[in-house]
C-alpha cells in the first residue's frame, strides 16, 4: 500500500520532465536561425511546380526564398519579368510573375542579354554542373565567355555581390534551379538554348 | 513485491521517453538549416561590410546578418551607392581586389530612366534614423513599394526602380536586420540632386 503512491509519483514526475523538455525544445527551435521560415516563405513564393524528386526539400525552400525575395534573380533573368496586367511596379496587384518565361533568359540589357537559367536536357541549371555554377559565381569568368568583344566578366550579373555568400546558401540557389521547369530560351535571337552566360 | 518492480520499470520507461523526445527535437533543428548556417552569414557579414559599424545600442546578430543580406544578397550598393566601386577596383573591369565606394556606401544620387529618377540615401539621418525612416515607415515601404516622399507623382506613387515587390516577400526577421544594420553605418550627406 505504501508503494503506490510512490509509483504515481515517479509517474508523475517523470510526465512533468517529459512536457517541459518538450518546452524548452520548442524554444530552442525558435531561437535557432529562421531558416524554417525561410524555407515557408520560400514554397510560398515559387512562382511554377517545383520538382522535388532526388532533391533536398529544405535546400530547395531555402533557394526558392533567395532566389525570389531577396536576389530578385527575375528582374533580369525573365523577360518580361511580371504576367501581362500583373506588374506590381504599376500597381497591378496581385502581382504575378510571367511563369511561362520564368528564368529562362533573353533579356535585353544594353550589349548583352540575360542567360536562360532554367534546367538544360541533362537537369544542369544554365547548363553548369555544381561546380562550373560556383566557378562563375566566385570568379565573374562567363562561362560561355558570350561577349569576348567587351569582356571576359559577366557586366550586368552582380556576382561581386552574389559571391560573398555562404556555399550552403549558393548549394541552396543551385538546388532551387534544378528544381524549376526547363524553358528554352525566349525568341529574339534565337528559339533555343545558346549556351551558359551572357551572351 | 509486483510493485517493487514496476517502479523501476516506469522509471526506466519514463527515461526512454525523455531521451527519444531529445532526439526528435534535435532532428528537428538539424532539418533544413542550423543556427551554424546562420552564424556562417553573420561573420560574413562582418567580413564584408566595407564601412566601419556602430554597435552600440544594436543587436550585433542582426546587424551581422543584416550586412550579410545588404552586402551579398540583395545588392543595395549597386543603385544606391555612386559609383559603387573605388576607382581602379571595380571588379567588373577585372580590377581586384574589389573595393566598395566607402567614401559614398548607400549615400543615392544614382541617375536612372535618364535622371528622372535618382536613388535615395539610405544612411542614417540626424536622428539615427535610415533614410529618415522609422523602422515601420521602412517595413510599410518594402512591403507596398508606396514612395513615402512621393518625389515622382508624374510617375507613379510606387517606387519605380527599388525591387520591392520581391522584397516584400521578406521574412519581418530579415527586414530587421536590414534595417539594424543600416542604422549602424555611417551617415553621409546625400549627393547633389538627390531626393529627401
Amino acid at each position: 500500500m505504501r508503494r503506490k503512491p510512490l509509483l504515481l509519483l515517479a509517474l508523475a514526475t517523470c510526465a512533468g520532465l517529459v512536457v517541459l523538455h518538450d518546452r524548452s525544445s520548442a524554444q530552442v527551435a525558435g531561437a535557432k536561425d529562421d531558416d524554417a521560415n525561410r524555407i515557408r516563405i520560400g514554397f510560398q513564393v515559387a512562382p511554377v511546380p517545383l520538382s522535388l524528386r532526388h532533391k533536398d526539400p529544405n535546400l530547395v525552400g531555402l533557394g526558392s526564398y533567395i532566389v525570389n525575395t531577396q536576389g530578385w534573380c527575375n528582374d533580369c533573368h525573365t523577360n518580361p519579368p511580371w504576367a501581362d496586367g500583373h506588374d506590381p511596379t504599376s500597381g497591378q496587384e496581385p502581382a504575378e510573375v510571367n511563369a511561362a518565361a520564368y528564368l529562362a533568359g533573353g533579356t535585353p540589357l544594353g550589349a548583352v542579354v540575360s542567360a536562360n537559367l532554367t534546367p538544360d536536357d541533362h537537369g544542369l541549371p544554365a547548363g553548369l554542373t555544381f561546380g562550373q555554377f560556383i566557378h562563375a559565381y566566385k570568379t565573374g569568368l562567363d562561362p560561355g565567355n558570350g561577349h569576348p568583344q567587351i569582356s571576359p566578366y559577366m557586366q550586368v550579373m552582380p556576382w561581386p555581390y552574389h559571391r560573398l555568400q555562404s556555399n550552403h546558401d549558393l548549394a541552396a540557389v543551385y538546388e532551387y534551379l534544378r528544381a524549376i521547369p526547363s524553358l528554352p530560351t525566349p525568341a529574339g535571337s534565337a528559339a533555343t538554348r545558346q549556351g551558359p552566360g551572357e551572351r | 513485491m509486483r510493485l517493487r518492480l514496476l517502479l523501476p520499470l516506469a522509471l526506466i520507461a519514463c527515461a526512454c521517453l525523455v531521451a527519444w523526445n531529445g532526439r526528435s527535437s534535435a532532428q528537428t533543428a538539424g532539418a533544413g538549416a542550423t543556427s551554424a548556417d546562420e552564424a556562417t552569414r553573420i561573420r560574413i557579414g562582418f567580413q564584408v561590410a566595407p564601412v566601419p559599424l556602430a554597435l552600440a545600442n544594436k543587436d550585433p546578430n542582426l546587424v551581422g546578418l543584416g550586412s550579410y543580406l545588404v552586402n551579398t544578397r540583395a545588392t543595395c550598393n549597386h543603385c544606391h551607392t555612386q559609383p559603387q566601386w573605388e576607382d581602379g577596383h571595380n571588379p567588373f573591369l577585372g580590377q581586384f581586389p574589389a573595393k566598395v565606394n566607402a567614401a559614398a556606401y548607400l549615400a543615392g544620387g544614382r541617375p536612372f530612366a535618364g535622371g528622372l529618377i535618382v536613388s535615395r540615401n539610405i544612411t542614417p539621418d540626424a536622428h539615427g534614423l535610415p533614410a529618415g525612416l522609422t523602422f515601420a515607415q521602412f517595413v510599410h515601404l518594402l512591403r507596398t513599394g508606396i514612395d513615402p516622399d512621393n518625389v515622382h507623382p508624374q510617375l507613379s506613387p510606387l517606387l519605380q526602380v527599388m525591387p520591392w515587390p520581391y522584397f516584400r516577400t521578406m521574412s519581418d526577421h530579415d527586414l530587421a536586420a536590414i534595417y539594424e544594420y543600416l542604422r549602424a553605418i555611417p551617415s553621409l550627406p546625400s549627393a547633389p540632386g538627390t531626393p529627401p
